[in-house]
């Protein structure tokens, strides 16, 4: 039950990493700036969206100057939360600035840009003073936020199985099949493969039924972590939506333990465990 | 009372007194709130994402109170079922022929952008309505004619046509063979 700094140094850093290499390779340039402002306006009710859909919010032609701010500003606070130990109030704006550019690219939107945006609001209360978030051993904030994300995780896989579980492709084995002959994803070739494409529809139902439950064991947590990995990279590669994929490979990170990542010279030093221990 | 736990280094039991106690009722307090609290937030997170037929209406309603504004996401994913018909937006003004509305050079974000629109309109003309709404036009429109016109060019915008182009299959057993549906879009 308790919190592991090691994992929550590991995730925080694989989640910036992804924020970086998306951020940098979607929102870049001019080019951009136009398919962002396509996305027509629309808000969620309540007071909260001033928070959520402020940039959206903001007149033509401000939101893009803000826009040209935003974008910089954010790659920046991740490369600094990157290499130094996270505050609070670098997390919450790094969390603030991805999710307004987010929302005001909404119709560009996907699962794994929504993913990333619940990860970073629960980095927050992971970052900053290790007493009042309880990273030196006391109860703290980074107790509820640490388990909040490790289910978040769960609750995505167990969503998607149980909808797909109403359907009847994805029973009959059909649906890897019908994806892949529609020219926005792929791969085609697996349609001269009729066995393979019912196989890997229903090995894609069984993980994703699955892997909420493997998780607790640690055996199969990361036997099932490297399917997942492999089915995530599948689709990163053959279907264009490679952010999606890589968001939840880099939530992984939060199911790791702390013996597991100090095993691994590598994990370790993605951990970064020596000296970056904030203490303000 | 609990047990008194030894010194670390010396082996001999520590007193415990009225403070450390308060301190241990304290944190006992502090778990039980964050546990509540994790599987509160989780159980309604649950009620907003799962699939209508598995949640009671009223815990969906409260679900989607709670998590719409700050943690929305969805987890459709091809989910129920994948689309049968594949969609892309075709534009024409002038003597310009039928192309997609994505002329230029595609960026990431522009490729989604266009795909996530055409799905808007596809499910728009699924519901028996040829007419998109007004900003999906506007975005449409914008789509098409950029890069077309200079910045601050002066010309005025040709009227655009659209239209939905699908390829459908028909047998989900055999996938490969589709059937092209165009539809036009009356757009005002």
């Amino acid at each position: 039950m308790m919190v592991q700094w090691s994992v929550i140094r590991l995730f925080q850093r694989t989640v910036l990493l992804w924020v970086i290499g998306f951020t940098s390779s979607a929102y870049w340039g001019f080019e951009a700036l136009n398919a962002m402002g396509l996305s027509p306006l629309y808000l969620p009710s309540g007071p909260l969206k001033y928070v959520t859909h402020a940039l959206a919010m903001l007149p033509d032609g401000v939101n893009d100057l803000v826009v040209l701010v935003a974008v910089p500003l954010l790659i920046l606070l991740s490369v600094h939360d990157l290499l130094r130990a996270p505050r609070w109030w670098s997390a919450l704006l790094i969390w603030f600035l991805y999710t307004n550019l987010m929302n005001r690219a909404w119709l560009a939107g996907s699962g794994g840009q929504q993913l990333i945006a619940n990860l970073l609001f629960w980095n927050i209360f992971l970052s900053g003073n290790r007493t009042t978030a309880g990273l030196d051993g006391a109860l703290g904030w980074s107790f509820p936020a640490f388990w909040i994300l490790r289910l978040q995780v769960l609750i995505a896989y167990l969503a998607t199985a149980l909808h797909k579980l109403t359907g009847t492709h994805w029973l009959d084995g059909t649906a890897m099949g019908v994806v892949a002959t529609d020219p926005a994803f792929g791969p085609l070739w697996i349609v001269d493969q009729p066995f393979a494409a019912s196989l890997s529809t229903w090995a894609v139902l069984l993980f994703q039924i699955t892997f909420p439950l493997a998780v607790w064991l640690l055996r199969a947590r990361y036997a099932w972590m490297f399917f997942g990995v492999l089915f995530h990279m599948a689709t990163a590669l053959w279907m264009d939506i490679p952010e999606m994929g890589l968001a939840f490979i880099a939530a992984y990170a939060i199911w790791f333990d702390e013996q597991t990542v100090q095993r691994s010279v590598p994990m370790r030093r993605l951990a970064g465990t020596a000296g970056s221990v904030s203490t303000a | 009372m609990p047990a008194h736990p030894r010194d670390e280094l010396t082996g001999t039991r520590c007193w415990i007194g009225p403070l450390d106690e308060l301190h241990a009722v304290d944190l006992r307090r502090k778990k039980i709130l964050f546990i509540s609290m994790i599987t509160l937030h989780s159980l309604l997170l649950a009620c907003y994402t799962f699939p209508r037929a598995w949640v009671p209406e009223k815990l969906r309603v409260i679900g989607q109170f709670y998590a719409r504004p700050l943690f929305h996401q969805q987890w459709l994913l091809f989910a129920p079922d994948p689309p049968m018909c594949s969609c892309g937006l075709e534009a024409k003004w002038g003597t310009r022929p039928w192309a997609s509305i994505d002329r230029g050079p595609s960026g990431y974000l522009k490729r989604r952008t266009v795909q996530a629109l055409a799905r808007h309109v596809q499910s728009e003309v699924h519901a028996g309505d040829t007419i998109p709404a007004k900003e999906l036009v506007h975005a449409m429109r914008a789509m098409a004619l950029y890069s077309e016109f200079e910045p601050g060019e002066g010309r005025s915008l040709p009227r655009v046509e659209f239209r939905l182009v699908e390829s459908c299959a028909t047998d989900p057993g055999r996938p490969a063979q589709r059937e092209e549906r165009v539809t036009h879009l009356h757009v005002p």
